[in-house]
């Protein structure tokens, strides 16, 4: 049954027009993906109205392929340049780049690209089994279990929240307080909207997202100044070393054996928490990828070995993958990307859910079978593509920036055609950018944002049919489970950070002695 | 923190070394800005919270929490998230030995700000995208999106080669007004007046 719908997913995508479409979304997940100032995040917002022009499962496809593609994409400019075209990179640049000026870049973009595909097609593989027995498992959720997994993913937020878990919760209130904005879902009054019928329909997610994601990320390239590329230039000798092979001989994978069966269920563990997405797969892969080798070589990361570019590629690549089970099972994103992919299924009028599967199958399937192709795909473009970043950087940064800005505009207007979304846009933008420098997690917001007008009908519809009683979210153990899990995991960064919580982390050997007493003193 | 000696200021237009908006660091420019920018997330939570009282008494049913109570829980999720984040800025800054810098309200050096080209063009930028929105409604995305971009191109230093610039803005606005309203079917503005009825002959021709 999966096997023949997958089929009928292949040949969704291998057909002219499709296919067409595939192979632009991959390369334009790539170059997005390696052009410092874009992202795959940024390129799936700007492209959901181009979505509204195609059929659902092409349409979903192609951003899919863009995010998986956009993942890798990252590593290119992180080796090349020591830059990390996007964030899921920022690891794979302290070998990468190294390895690079040590003549070594067609081994290191090899091992990228070739870790990638094989942490992709194994989250790939993953999704494609278990989402099935988890769709069918959460069909039998009633509302109050639905809020508590909606809940669980709230709490999740907290993971996300690099140094400061407060932050992190507080850029997730602000997400969830967005969508408060408009008509109460329940009884169709005007909240918040401080009498402008502008804010009647709500804030839209488009606008919003591009504000605090692309226009923030053009603000930041923009004051950062200086040369967008730095460090080694790509010579012609390097080019013609880069391009002499395809990939090196696949004898030379076996070292990383350990790295990548760890590193890739690990990675799509990591992709399946809501919160956690790409960019913490690959430091979770970089640091277990580390501890997971041998002496010799772990002593090494940051100097510029293969291992220190496989490990992160490996795990963040699966985690992309891993990202859509929560996605497509329970309508709960596991990343950024996620998210905003959720927020284009809702526009086009599909809530993800257990019945996604059944009722939405071509879309899923077709979805399934671009995530394993993209990463076949990364393999067979990687090389032109590369040769083609190579050029494309050298269009000035202030046309590309421009360039930008004006696909923001457009992609902001597309989605209402009102000039409302618009100053949203350049208002969250502007916002985006300051609680990007003060450390407030942009994920977190756009995780609040999306979920926040999923979670509040179920809670309340919950207390309806309990009649008020709150006992209702921990009577079924489904729902108990799922609401003291979230409990849990909100407080445990908090509680790692405690004296106690750090001899634990170290007895466990997640945390050096020596970093152990430099805290303690 | 800055030293007692020496002017209030946010940022003195010297770069850091530090990149803040590494996804990796958890450092922040200014701790005193962060401290405020904490502490009227937490006023603003509060405010929001009363404004919630035009709508509590809206429910469905006896059993329906109501309108205001998700705002709410939001809202006192903000305030002690902010609570917290203010303690742990506090802290940080009590092992600095800069606790009493925190109080002082952050001051704004013009002078000093605007010093850092890269203000100045953060600042540009954010006027010329407002700019944009405003020319963008009565005159059209067609007529409105060409001088956008070569405003933004010769801000941020493009500016030895005009035609070039010209031809970038033109070409770029026209193909991609194209792209999207003409063959996408995405509506862009289209402007009033005579703009409008350019647009519409463009987008007929097409």
């Amino acid at each position: 049954m999966v096997l023949e719908q997958l089929g009928a997913g292949f040949a969704n995508i291998f057909t002219p027009y499709a296919f067409a479409v595939f192979l632009f979304a991959l390369t334009l997940g790539m170059l997005a993906g390696a052009i410092p100032g874009m992202s795959g995040l940024m390129t799936v917002v700007l492209l959901i109205p181009v979505t509204f022009a195609m059929d659902k499962p092409t349409a979903f496809m192609m951003l899919s392929v863009i995010y998986a593609a956009s993942v890798y994409g990252g590593s290119i400019s992180a080796i090349l340049f020591r830059v990390p075209g996007a964030s899921p990179a920022v690891m794979t640049l302290l070998d990468g780049y190294p390895m690079n000026q040590q003549g070594k870049l067609d081994e290191a973009i090899g091992t990228a690209v070739f870790s990638s595909a094989f942490g992709g097609i194994v989250g790939a593989v993953i999704l494609i089994l278990f989402s099935p027995l988890l769709a069918e498992w959460a069909l039998n959720l009633s509302d109050p279990e639905f809020f508590a997994v909606i809940f669980f993913g709230l709490a999740l937020v907290s993971t996300i929240g690099r140094g400061s878990v407060a932050k992190a919760t507080v850029a997730m209130a602000i997400g969830l307080f967005l969508g408060v904005i408009g008509f109460d879902p329940l009884a169709a009054e005007p909240r918040l909207t401080f009498g402008s019928r502008l804010l009647l329909s709500g804030v839209n997610f488009i606008p919003v997202l591009l504000g605090v994601f692309a226009v923030s990320e053009v603000l930041k390239q923009v004051r950062g100044g200086g040369e967008m590329i730095g460090g080694v230039q790509s010579t012609s000798d390097s080019e013609k070393s880069l391009f002499r092979q395809l990939l090196p001989p696949l004898g030379y994978f076996k070292r990383f054996k350990r790295i990548y069966a760890v590193n890739s269920i690990l990675g799509t563990l990591i992709g399946i928490l809501p919160g956690a997405g790409a960019t913490a797969g690959a430091i979770f892969g970089y640091t277990f990828g580390q501890r997971i080798s041998p002496k010799e070589i772990r002593e090494k990361f940051g100097t510029g070995i293969p291992e220190g570019v496989a490990s992160p590629e490996v795990s963040n690549n699966a985690a992309c993958s891993g990202a859509f089970i929560p996605l497509l099972t329970l309508g709960i994103p596991g990343s950024g990307t996620t998210a905003v992919l959720l927020a284009a299924l809702i526009l086009h009028g599909i809530r993800p859910g257990p019945a996604m599967i059944s009722v939405q199958g071509e879309l899923v399937y077709t979805i399934f079978a671009g995530l394993l192709l993209v990463n076949l795909g990364v393999l067979v473009l990687n090389r032109p593509i590369v040769k083609v970043f190579t050029q494309v950087r050298h269009i000035p940064r202030e046309l590309l920036f421009s360039l930008i800005m004006m696909f923001i505009v457009m992609g902001a207007y597309a989605a209402r055609s009102i000039m409302f979304d618009l100053w949203l846009m350049v208002l969250t933008g502007v916002i985006g950018y300051y609680m990007l420098i003060y450390n407030y997690s942009l994920a977190a917001l756009a995780i609040g944002l999306v979920l926040g007008p999923i979670a509040e009908p179920q809670f309340r519809r919950s207390m309806v049919k309990a009649t008020g009683d709150f006992t209702v979210f921990i009577d079924r153990p489904v729902s108990a489970v799922l609401v003291f899990a979230s409990v849990a995991v909100f407080l445990l960064p908090l509680l790692e950070e405690t004296p106690q919580g750090r001899k634990v982390r170290e007895k466990l050997g997640l945390i050096s002695p020596e970093d152990l007493m430099e805290d303690t003193e | 923190m800055s030293d007692e000696s020496q002017p209030d200021v946010e940022t003195t237009g010297e770069e850091d070394e530090v990149d803040y908006t590494d996804p990796t660091t958890t450092e922040v420019p200014d701790a005193r800005m962060d401290f405020w920018i904490a502490i009227v997330l937490i006023v603003v939570s509060g405010i929001l919270f009363v404004s919630t009282g035009e709508f509590a008494g809206i429910r469905t049913s006896e059993y329906d929490p109501g309108a205001a109570f998700w705002p709410r829980a939001i809202l006192v999720v903000m305030a002690v998230a902010g609570i917290v984040n203010a303690f742990n800025i506090y802290k940080r800054a009590k092992e600095d030995g800069e606790v009493s810098d925190l109080f002082v309200m952050p001051s704004f050096n013009v002078g000093g700000w605007f010093a850092d080209s890269g203000n100045v063009r953060f600042v540009l930028v954010i006027l010329l995208s407002i700019g944009y929105l405003l020319l963008i409604y009565p005159v059209g995305f067609l007529f409105a999106t060409p001088p956008f971009l070569m405003a933004m191109a010769w801000t941020l230093g493009f500016r030895n080669r005009p035609i070039s610039l010209l031809a970038f803005g033109v070409v770029i606005g026209f193909t991609f007004h194209v792209l999207f309203a003409a063959i996408l079917n995405i509506a862009m503005p289209t402007g009033t007046g005579w703009f409008q009825e350019m647009t519409y002959r463009v987008e007929n021709f097409v």
